[in-house]
């Protein structure tokens, strides 16, 4: 059954390669930019993207950037990162519940695995993603 | 532990000033309490408001439900009646019994405008059962096409942004005297009027968001559309992505005003109103402000603290609506301050010249002289107009006057089902906490079983000029108006905030009266104030003067010194008398 399932993502995964509009399609860092692109990059995702709702006058959202972007970097591609602006887009925020900012969301095959909110340290994001990669594996 | 605190400390939380709109938990006390207090209306005033203030805090509606008691008359009437609210008359009228749910409709209630009012109501309903939308939208200004999110005037270009704008010329002011007080500070400090801006714009996107997850989690369904009636059941909503009839049984119509524009060659393709100056993307410059009530003056002020070179343009009056005597002191601590006023004078054109700068052309209208000058911008304060145009409001049957909708004591208009609160009903004071007062007032007659009604009277508010001025029940030339000069006495006296002496600031138009009766009790009509803040000053003297204030109380409270609240406490001079009301020394 789970290699039936295994061969039909590579499928589905290797059409959606042939496909995709282009490279940006696969950055790991990117701004949403239209309800249709959230579900193109985030919801369809081939694996998990880290949702970071921030906006522009939040000064934690700011602080909480580029230690996120660290972080997902050191991932080596295994999770994404996908910025929403929710001035921008106030109904998607609202989707997802989001109250306060900045919100972190985990979105994996389309569903909600994990969120936080709020600045945290390095440390403390490092150890969280982990364990939500983790969770996400078994 | 620490991390729990770090993260509270540093996210933005929905628990956010003026947009979290209060709640009420008494809702099941309110009609026995009612049932409880009718029976005392019989007695003298003097004990009926004793008995009002020892009532618990849970029955604030009985103190407004008298005449519910049955027997109808004078004496159900609650006994302190302040001159200016006719309670009695307001209470003759019973309570309208109207059915407010259920029915066939899409909703219990649909609110046309996402301001302080509507915003107030459409939570409220919600929270006592009601199933409500809550239509906002935003035409963009003709001139720069600014535009903005949900909330209303208050929120995104009125009360909060003057108030920041105001405070940040408050703080130019204050790096000034901090050298006095041996800061030391550089000579030459400048504003950087594109951070202010963002800062500003900052602060009300963040309330913009707040107030929009508020109404999620309170389950108001929020519509970002442009209403107008169909019939006085059903509403066409004019959505982004087309259009869409929605019936309900009750409608409030919450959809307040915008500024006038003067109808004179160029006004709208060159001047600017309020609804820009907050979120200009350059800076004002030299600028001429036309019209002299509130909003004119404050803007003038705080562009001048700015350091900008305003100009004030009056036709007839400056603070029309406002104490005459105070009015014009707060003109002239203005004008001492470097802000020129042009009197008796109107705007004749506007035009754009080759260098970009606007060349105004206006008239003296007693002389008849014209004159012209060039200014960098034109800013329009000459009133506000209420949004019924939009509305189709003929469709529905609803009467207007002028631009505002006529409401009865219950904020219902002529048609029964439907009501109107906040800026857009006529004689009413256009204030954000009036208007959210009265919306949850509103929704809990319609919703929650509640009698109490909105009283307008004897509502405080601040001018936030340099020199602020706040005021609270009737002007001195009301109160003459209304008992006659020999019935009126008036307790006045300039002062000096000790904080002034260092700086040398001026005390000239540091001034403060009590309007009041002149024989008997000597209740308080009034009380009117110029100095710094102003608003703060006038808060709680504004709760005293519900309660009855007298001069006698007044007089007798001690003051906290040294402020410049308790220069009320120190009143002693009447006009009358005609001795000179400015003080010797500062603690005598």
């Amino acid at each position: 059954m789970s290699a039936y399932r295994n061969r039909l993502l590579s499928l589905m995964k290797a059409h959606r390669r042939l496909t995709s509009a282009g490279s940006s399609r696969r950055q790991p860092i990117f701004d949403v930019e239209t309800r249709k692109d959230f579900e193109r990059r985030v919801i369809n995702s081939d694996r998990p993207v880290v949702v970071d709702f921030h906006a522009s006058w939040c000064c934690p959202c700011k602080a909480l950037a580029p230690r996120l972007e660290n972080i997902v970097s050191e991932q080596g591609g295994k999770v994404r990162l996908a910025r929403v602006d929710i001035d921008e887009h106030g109904e998607l925020a609202m989707d997802y519940n989001v109250g306060s900012v900045p919100s972190l969301v985990v979105i994996n095959k389309g569903k909600v695995v994990n969120r936080m909110v709020g600045l945290q340290t390095s440390e403390y994001i490092r150890d969280w993603l982990k364990k939500v990669m983790s969770h996400d594996e078994n | 532990m620490s991390l729990h605190l770090w993260n509270s400390r540093f996210s933005i939380t929905v628990v956010r000033q003026c947009s979290t709109i209060f709640t009420s938990s008494s809702g099941i006390l309110k009609l026995q309490h009612t049932a409880a207090s009718s029976s005392n209306f019989g007695a003298s005033s003097q004990t009926q408001r004793r008995e009002m203030s020892n009532q618990p805090r849970g029955s604030r509606d009985s103190s407004g439900s008298g005449g519910q008691g049955g027997a109808g008359g004078a004496a159900n009437v609650p006994g302190f009646q302040h001159p200016h609210c006719d309670r009695q008359a307001m209470y003759d009228q019973p309570v309208r019994k109207q059915r407010t749910k259920g029915g066939s409709y899409d909703y219990d209630l649909i609110v046309i405008g996402g301001g302080s009012a509507g915003l107030a109501c459409a939570k409220e309903a919600v929270l006592n059962g009601a199933r409500v939308a809550c239509l906002d939208y935003v035409k963009p200004t003709p001139t720069l096409g600014t535009k903005w999110g949900v909330g209303g005037t208050c929120v995104n270009v009125g009360c909060i942004p003057k108030k920041l704008m105001h405070q940040a010329s408050l703080l130019g002011e204050a790096v000034h005297e901090a050298a006095s007080y041996g800061w030391n500070v550089d000579d030459k400090i400048k504003p950087d009027w594109g951070k202010l801006v963002q800062s500003v714009q900052n602060h009300i996107k963040s309330v913009n968001w707040v107030t929009r997850v508020d109404l999620r989690d309170k389950k108001v369904e929020y519509i970002n559309g442009l209403g107008s009636f169909v019939d006085s059941h059903t509403l066409l909503a004019k959505l982004k992505s087309g259009e869409r009839t929605i019936t309900a049984q009750t409608f409030v119509i919450a959809v307040g005003g915008r500024p006038r524009y003067p109808d004179i060659p160029g006004a709208v393709e060159y001047g600017i109103t309020s609804d820009d100056i907050f979120s200009l993307d350059h800076e004002p410059g030299k600028t001429l402000v036309v019209g002299a009530g509130y909003i004119g003056l404050e803007c003038a002020g705080f562009l001048k603290g700015l350091g900008y070179e305003p100009t004030v343009m009056v036709r007839s009056i400056v603070l029309r609506g406002f104490d005459q005597q105070m009015a014009e002191l707060v003109a002239s601590s203005m004008e001492e301050r470097g802000i020129p006023f042009l009197r008796k004078t109107v705007p004749l054109s506007v035009e754009k010249q080759e260098d970009g700068k606007l060349l105004v052309k206006f008239k003296n209208v007693e002389t008849g002289e014209e004159a012209e000058d060039t200014f960098d911008t034109v800013l329009w304060a000459i009133g506000r107009k209420g949004l019924v145009d939009d509305l189709n409001l003929p469709n529905a049957g609803v009467n207007t006057q002028k631009d505002k909708i006529p409401v009865d004591s219950q904020e219902a208009t002529n048609v029964a089902n439907i009501y109107a609160v906040g800026d857009i009903i006529y004689g009413k004071p256009e204030l954000t906490p009036v208007a959210i007062l009265a919306g949850r007032l509103l929704a809990r007659r319609l919703y929650g079983g509640a009698t109490q009604r909105m009283d307008y009277a004897d509502v405080a508010t601040t001018v936030f000029t340099p020199l602020e001025y706040a005021c609270v029940g009737l002007s001195e030339e009301d109160a003459v108006k209304q008992y006659g000069a020999d019935e009126v006495e008036v307790f006045h006296g300039y002062y000096k905030p000790t904080e002034f002496f260092i700086p040398q600031k001026s005390v000239r138009y540091c001034y403060l009266k009590a309007v009041a009766e002149r024989h008997g009790d000597q209740r308080v009509y009034g009380l009117h104030y110029i100095g710094p803040v102003a608003g703060e000053v006038i808060q709680g003297f504004a709760a005293a003067l519900k309660s009855g204030l007298t001069i006698n109380t007044l007089i007798n409270t001690v003051g906290i010194h040294p402020t410049t609240a308790e220069e009320f406490t120190r009143l002693n001079i009447t006009k009358r008398s005609g001795l000179d009301p400015t003080p010797a020394t500062c603690c005598s």
